[in-house]
C-alpha cells in the first residue's frame, strides 16, 4: 500500500499514462477528469500528493489549487502542476514584479496571469512544475522529492 | 463718336441766336411804331396848322382882306422847308386860287387828288366821313403827306359883301397842304440805324462777355473735373477734389470724391481678402498645384516645393505627367475626373525631384469661368508615405505577433500529442517488461489515439486554412439547431447538463451553407457543454444550455443564442475568444474553432458575439441575414487576419 496521489488531468491518456506510472513504481493512483471530481476524491481519501494539470478548460486546475491552499485540512497536501510550458513557468515563477510581454503566446500571457494571481492570494507557490510531455524519469524524481517512496 | 463740340461754343451760340432774335424784332416792331407815331405827328401837326391858317385865312377873309389871304398862303408855302405847297383852290370855281408849285387859275380834274379825296365814291362824300389825309408818293420817290382842309360856307359868307357867291355850295374851297415827310423818314432811319448799330455792338460785346464767361465757369471746371476723373479711372484712387465750391459742379466733385474712397475701400478689401487666400494656399503643407487647360503647371505653392524638391520656376509650364510616378494612375485619374469633375482622395504616387517615390492622397477639382468654360485643375496632395511606412510597420508587428500566436499554438498542441505518444510508448515498454499483456494494449491504443489527434489536428489546422465558398440553400435553422442538440444530447446527459430550446411559431427561412452553419453551432455548443463541465455548480444550481431563435426586425436577421451557466470568461478571453489559435483547451483543441465559426458566419453577411461573465455562464450570439443579405460580399472569402488587404 503505497502513497496516494491524485491524478487530475482532463485528457484521459494522460491520467492513464500517469497512473501506470505511479502504480509500477509503488504508489496508488487515484484519478480524477476535473476539479471537481478531484475535490470530490479528496474529500473521500487520504492523498499524499496531488499532481495537477493547470491547463485544463477554464483554469478548473487552478481553481482547485486555490481552493486546496485555503482550506486547512489541505493546504499542506503538496501539488505538482503539470504544464506544457514548465520551463517558461520557473522562469516566470522567479521574476518579481509585474513584466510586460509582448503578446506573441496567448498561452504563456494566460501562465504570466496565473503565476500573478498565485502572488496576489498570498505567495502561495506549487511546490513544483513538471513538463508536459511527461519524462517517466523525472516525474517519479519528483514526485519522491516531494513524498518519498 | 465723332469729333467734340465744345458746350460753350454750343451755349454761346444757341444765346447769341435768341438774343438776335430778340433784337431784330424789337428793332423791327420799333421801327413800325417809330414810323406810325412819326406819321400821326406829322399828320396832327399839319391839320392843326391847315386849321390855324383857315382860322387865320377866316379873319382876313372878314375883313374883306382878299389880298392879305393870297400873302398868308404864300408866305406859308414859301417859308416853310417842311411845307411843300400850300394851295387855296375854289370848289366853286374849280380853279387853283394860289399855289407855289402849280399855276394859279388852272382848273382842277377829277384826277386831282383834292377831288380824289371826296369823290372817290361815286356823287359826294359828306366831308366829315373823309380821310382828309394821305400819303402818297411823288414821281420822284419822295413821301408827301397831303392834306385837305374844306373851307365851309358858313352863314357869314353868304351875306358878305366881298363874294359874289352868295348861293355856292356847301363847301368853298380848299386848303391843300403838301407836307414832305422826307425828314421824319430820315429821322426815323437815323432812329433805326442808331439803334441796330447799338443793338450790333451790344450783341458782339455780350457774346464775348458770355464766352468769357462760360468758359471760365464751365469749361474750365468741367475740365479739371474730367482730369480729376480720369486720374481716378486710371490709376490713382487717392486723388481727391479739393471741393470749395458751392453750385452743382461742388456737388459733382464731392460725389466724385464719395465715389472714389468707396472703391479705394472695396480695392483695399479685395487685395486684402486675395492676399489672405494666397497665403492660405502658400503656406499649406500640402501639395497644391494648378494646371491649366493644356495639363501644364501653372502655379506650385510651397507644401509642393517641399514635398517634391523643386522649386516652383522648374515646374511651373511643364506638364503635370512629371509628377506622377505612374502613368496609368495618372489617366485613371484624368478620366474620373472627366466624369464627374472632381476626384477625391485617390490613393497615388508623386515623384520627387530625385526621383524618389511618394505615397499621396490626390485631390483634384475641375477649375471653371463664369460661363463654365474650363480653365484649368486644382490638385491638393497630402502626403502619407510616412503614414503608409507606419501603417506598414504596424502590419507587420501585427503579422510577426500572429505568426508567432500561431507556432506557439501549434508547438503546444504537438507537446500534448507527444505526451500522448511516449505515454503510449511508456505503457507499452512497461508491458513488455512485466510481460504485461493488458499494458501492452492500452500503451497501443494510446499511440493510436496520439496518431489520430495528429491527424485530426492537421486536418483541421488545414481547414482553417481552406478558401471556403458557400453553397447557400433555404434552410429552416430551427431543424438546424434541433439537429445540434441531438448531437451533444447524449453527452450533454453524462455530464449532467439540461438542454432547453425556444423557438418562435414561424421563423422565415434563411438562405445559408447548412453544413457550414451546423459545424459552427456545434461548435459553440460543445463550448457551451465544456463551460458547464469546467463549474463546481452549488445546490440549487444546475447545469443549463438554452437555445434561443428569434428574428431581429432592426438588422432583418435571424439569431441563434446560445445561453450557458458555465464557467464563463474573463474580459480578456471574451475579447479574444475568435482569434485563431486563442484557446484554453490546451491539450484537445487547436484554437482554430470559434475562428472558423467566426469566418463562417462573416462569410454569410452575419454577425457573431459573446457576452460573458466568470462563473455565471457565456451567452453566443450568432446573426445570419434574411436572404442572404450581403452574402455576395464574403461568399468568396479568402484568410482573415494581419498580412492581407
Amino acid at each position: 500500500m503505497g502513497k496516494k496521489v491524485l491524478v487530475v488531468d482532463d485528457d484521459k491518456n494522460a491520467v492513464k499514462f500517469m497512473s501506470v506510472m505511479l502504480d509500477e513504481n509503488g504508489y496508488e493512483p487515484v484519478v480524477a477528469y476535473d476539479g471537481r471530481e478531484a475535490l470530490q476524491k479528496i474529500e473521500e481519501n487520504d492523498i499524499d500528493l496531488i499532481v495537477l494539470d493547470v491547463m485544463m478548460p477554464k483554469k478548473t486546475g487552478f481553481v482547485l489549487f486555490k481552493e486546496l491552499k485555503r482550506k486547512d485540512e489541505y493546504k499542506d497536501i503538496p501539488v505538482l502542476m503539470l504544464t506544457a510550458v514548465a520551463a517558461s513557468l520557473t522562469e516566470l515563477d522567479a521574476q518579481e514584479g509585474d513584466t510586460f510581454e509582448r503578446p506573441y503566446d496567448s498561452l504563456r500571457e494566460s501562465l504570466r496571469k496565473t503565476i500573478e494571481e498565485m502572488r496576489e492570494s498570498g505567495d502561495v507557490r506549487p511546490e513544483m512544475f513538471v513538463d508536459k510531455p511527461v519524462d517517466p524519469d523525472g516525474f517519479l524524481k519528483k514526485v519522491r522529492e516531494l513524498i518519498g517512496k | 463718336m465723332g469729333k467734340r463740340h465744345s458746350i460753350v461754343t454750343k451755349l454761346s451760340v444757341a444765346v447769341i441766336a435768341i438774343v438776335t432774335l430778340v433784337i431784330a424784332a424789337t428793332g423791327l416792331v420799333n421801327n413800325i411804331i417809330s414810323h406810325h407815331y412819326a406819321l400821326e405827328s406829322a399828320r396832327a401837326a399839319l391839320r392843326f396848322n391847315s386849321e390855324s391858317v383857315l382860322s387865320g385865312i377866316d379873319k382876313l377873309m372878314m375883313t374883306r382882306n382878299k389880298d392879305g389871304v393870297l400873302e398868308l398862303i404864300q408866305d406859308i408855302s414859301k417859308g416853310s422847308t417842311v411845307y411843300r405847297d400850300v394851295r387855296l383852290l375854289s370848289h366853286y370855281s374849280g380853279e387853283i386860287v394860289v399855289s407855289r408849285l402849280r399855276e394859279t387859275g388852272s382848273a382842277l380834274t377829277e384826277a386831282d387828288l383834292s377831288c380824289a379825296v371826296c369823290h372817290d365814291q361815286s356823287g359826294p362824300l359828306i366831308p366829315s366821313e373823309a380821310p382828309l389825309d394821305r400819303v402818297v408818293t411823288s414821281p420822284s420817290g419822295h413821301r408827301i403827306l397831303h392834306v385837305i382842309t374844306p373851307i365851309m360856307n358858313k352863314a357869314r359868307c353868304k351875306t358878305g359883301k366881298c363874294h359874289e357867291h352868295a348861293d355856292s355850295g356847301p363847301i368853298l374851297g380848299f386848303l391843300e397842304a403838301e407836307y414832305s415827310l422826307d425828314r421824319t423818314d430820315a429821322l426815323v432811319s437815323g432812329l433805326n440805324a442808331s439803334f441796330a448799330v447799338a443793338a450790333s455792338s451790344a450783341i458782339l460785346l455780350g457774346t464775348i462777355a458770355l464766352w468769357i464767361i462760360l468758359r471760365q465757369t464751365l469749361r474750365k471746371p468741367i475740365r479739371e473735373m474730367a482730369a480729376g476723373i480720369q486720374a481716378i479711372a486710371g490709376t490713382d484712387l487717392s486723388f481727391r477734389f479739393e471741393t470749395n465750391r458751392k453750385d452743382e459742379l461742388g456737388l459733382v466733385e464731392e460725389s466724385v470724391n464719395d465715389m472714389a474712397a468707396r472703391i479705394q475701400a472695396h480695392q483695399t478689401e479685395l487685395r486684402d481678402a486675395r492676399e489672405y487666400l494666397e497665403g492660405i494656399v502658400e503656406n499649406s503643407a500640402d501639395i497644391i498645384i494648378t494646371v491649366n487647360p493644356k495639363g501644364l503647371i501653372q502655379t506650385v505653392n510651397r507644401g509642393a516645393e517641399q514635398a517634391l524638391g523643386y522649386l516652383r520656376e522648374e515646374l511651373i509650364g511643364r506638364p503635370i505627367e512629371i509628377l506622377f510616378a505612374n502613368p496609368g494612375e495618372r489617366d485613371v485619374a484624368i478620366a474620373r475626373l472627366e466624369h464627374g469633375d472632381s476626384v477625391v482622395n485617390y490613393e497615388t504616387h508623386f515623384l520627387t525631384k530625385t526621383g524618389a517615390l511618394r505615397d499621396v492622397l490626390l485631390t483634384l477639382s475641375r477649375l471653371r469661368d463664369r460661363e463654365g468654360t474650363p480653365i484649368g485643375t486644382i490638385g491638393i496632395s497630402k502626403d502619407i508615405t510616412r503614414e503608409k511606412e507606419l501603417q506598414g510597420l504596424v502590419v507587420q508587428s501585427q503579422a510577426a505577433a500572429a505568426i508567432g500566436q500561431a507556432v506557439t499554438a501549434i508547438q503546444h498542441a504537438i507537446k500534448n500529442m507527444l505526451n500522448t505518444l511516449s505515454g503510449g510508448s511508456y505503457l507499452v515498454r512497461v508491458g513488455m517488461a512485466k510481460d504485461n499483456r493488458e499494458r501492452i494494449e492500452e500503451g497501443l491504443a494510446m499511440i493510436d489515439e496520439g496518431i489520430w489527434r495528429i491527424g485530426d489536428h492537421s486536418l483541421s489546422m488545414l481547414k482553417y486554412a481552406k478558401e471556403w465558398t458557400l453553397t447557400p440553400e433555404l434552410t429552416d435553422l430551427a431543424l438546424l439547431v434541433n439537429k445540434v442538440c441531438n448531437a451533444i444530447e447524449h453527452a450533454a446527459r453524462d455530464r449532467g447538463v439540461t438542454l432547453r430550446r425556444k423557438f418562435p411559431d414561424h421563423c422565415p427561412l434563411v438562405s445559408c451553407d447548412s453544413r457550414l452553419v451546423h459545424m459552427a453551432l456545434m461548435d459553440i455548443a460543445t463550448n457551451a457543454l465544456d463551460a458547464c463541465s469546467a463549474k463546481a455548480y452549488k445546490d440549487p444550481e444546475t447545469a443549463e444550455i438554452c437555445f434561443d431563435l428569434y428574428l431581429d426586425d432592426d438588422t432583418s436577421s435571424v439569431v441563434v443564442e446560445v445561453r450557458d451557466n458555465g464557467i464563463g470568461m474573463n474580459e480578456e478571453t471574451r475579447a479574444n475568444i475568435f482569434r485563431p489559435f486563442f484557446t484554453m483547451k490546451e491539450e484537445l483543441g487547436t484554437g482554430l474553432g470559434l475562428a472558423l465559426t467566426s469566418r463562417i458566419v462573416k462569410l454569410h453577411g452575419g454577425k457573431i458575439g459573446v457576452e460573458s461573465e466568470l462563473d455565471k455562464g457565456s451567452t453566443f450570439r450568432l446573426a445570419l441575414p434574411l436572404e442572404g443579405r450581403g452574402m455576395n460580399q464574403g461568399a468568396r472569402d479568402g484568410q482573415e487576419g494581419p498580412g492581407r488587404r
